[in-house]
């Protein structure tokens, strides 16, 4: 038998704000940071912040670090406000790893494009391909006041209202430029489907992290279905990471 | 020793701990997260005669007391139940 999952309680060790309104998070909690693998995700809620919500709210592994996961989220509502109060020793619940993992190439040319806080599960990616694989990432955002500081990374920002072109415009040139054989994007929708679609045309497999509403997160409520060329997929346990040319 | 069996209709339960209707899906996807053999017993999702895709999202939304679903029913209908799920239990 498989080993049982359970929430478990991870402990704040650190909350840090990287951008405007965008905060990383880690959370201690050594079980959990042995399992989980790129694109799996995590249900976190509050017990320290009782009236933030009654369903737990999935986030992406941005990273780990020692004995904690890492996460990278945007104030968006009232749980992601009520996060920016978590202080070091705060108690967090988490259910996971849950949902299914990115493939992980060998030997490819990579291209990584987050959309906004959708470069989260791209980060923890890059991390485990950087080995093996010739990577680079794009990373989309709509403000200056949104980029982040990528010390050291190979990350090439585009910044919408200075640039004047979304980071996934004229996509085919850009997995020319980079002869990239293997895309991975996240973010929002419109962004994911034009990089699948440019993806297609180029012969490039693309991979893609959906994220949506959901209650379990794990396949049981079909709270957070998406529609496919193969009718509903589960966000949750179907994905989140689908093969682009199964949804474009 | 307390005794825990319980009677419901025909039935007898080895306890009287049953998942609520909506709640626990077919109860395979929880074997995860529990032992479903220490429940008296599953109440499972609808299952209809044909298959049932369900409603187009979105299905879920929070509200300040709970939740708010509309899955529309959805299920792989009877004979997949039957064939490929009931054995699992």
């Amino acid at each position: 038998m498989s080993q049982r999952k359970q929430v478990q309680v991870g402990t704040v060790v650190s909350q840090s704000e990287v951008a405007t309104n965008t905060y990383i998070l880690s959370i201690q909690e050594p079980q959990l940071v042995r399992q989980v693998k790129p694109g799996h995700f995590v249900n976190v809620s509050l017990p320290s912040r009782t009236n933030a919500n009654l369903l737990k709210r999935p986030f992406s592994i941005y990273g780990t670090d020692k004995e904690a996961i890492q996460i990278l989220y945007k104030v968006k509502g009232e749980v992601t406000t009520v996060m920016t109060s978590l202080k070091r020793g705060d108690e967090v619940e988490l259910l996971g790893p849950l949902g299914n993992t990115f493939t992980l190439p060998k030997k490819k040319k990579v291209l990584l494009v987050g959309g906004g806080i959708g470069v989260a599960p791209l980060m923890f990616l890059y991390d485990r391909l950087k080995m093996y694989n010739e990577v680079k990432i794009l990373h989309g955002v709509r403000t200056r006041q949104e980029a982040m500081v990528w010390a050291n990374l190979p990350v090439q920002t585009h910044v919408d209202e200075e640039v004047g072109r979304y980071v996934c415009a004229g996509f085919e040139k850009v997995i020319r430029q980079h002869q990239a054989n293997h895309v991975v994007t996240c973010g929002p929708i419109p962004m994911m489907k034009e990089i699948v679609e440019a993806c297609a045309r180029s012969g490039v497999p693309c991979e893609v992290s959906l994220e949506a509403r959901m209650a379990c997160g794990f396949g049981v409520c079909l709270g957070c279905v998406i529609e496919t060329r193969s009718g509903y997929k589960k966000v949750c346990s179907d994905g989140p990471v689908f093969d682009g040319a199964l949804l474009w | 020793m307390v005794k825990t069996t319980v009677q419901l209709g025909p039935l007898t339960l080895q306890n009287p701990i049953v998942t609520a209707s909506g709640t626990f899906g077919y109860g395979v996807e929880f074997a995860d997260y529990l032992d479903i053999n220490k429940l008296g017993a599953i109440t499972l999702k609808s299952v209809t005669i044909n298959p049932r895709e369900g409603n187009a999202p979105p299905r879920i939304a929070e509200t300040p007391s709970g939740m708010m679903n509309s899955i529309g029913l959805a299920n792989h209908g009877i004979e997949v139940f039957v064939n490929s799920i009931l054995p699992k239990l």
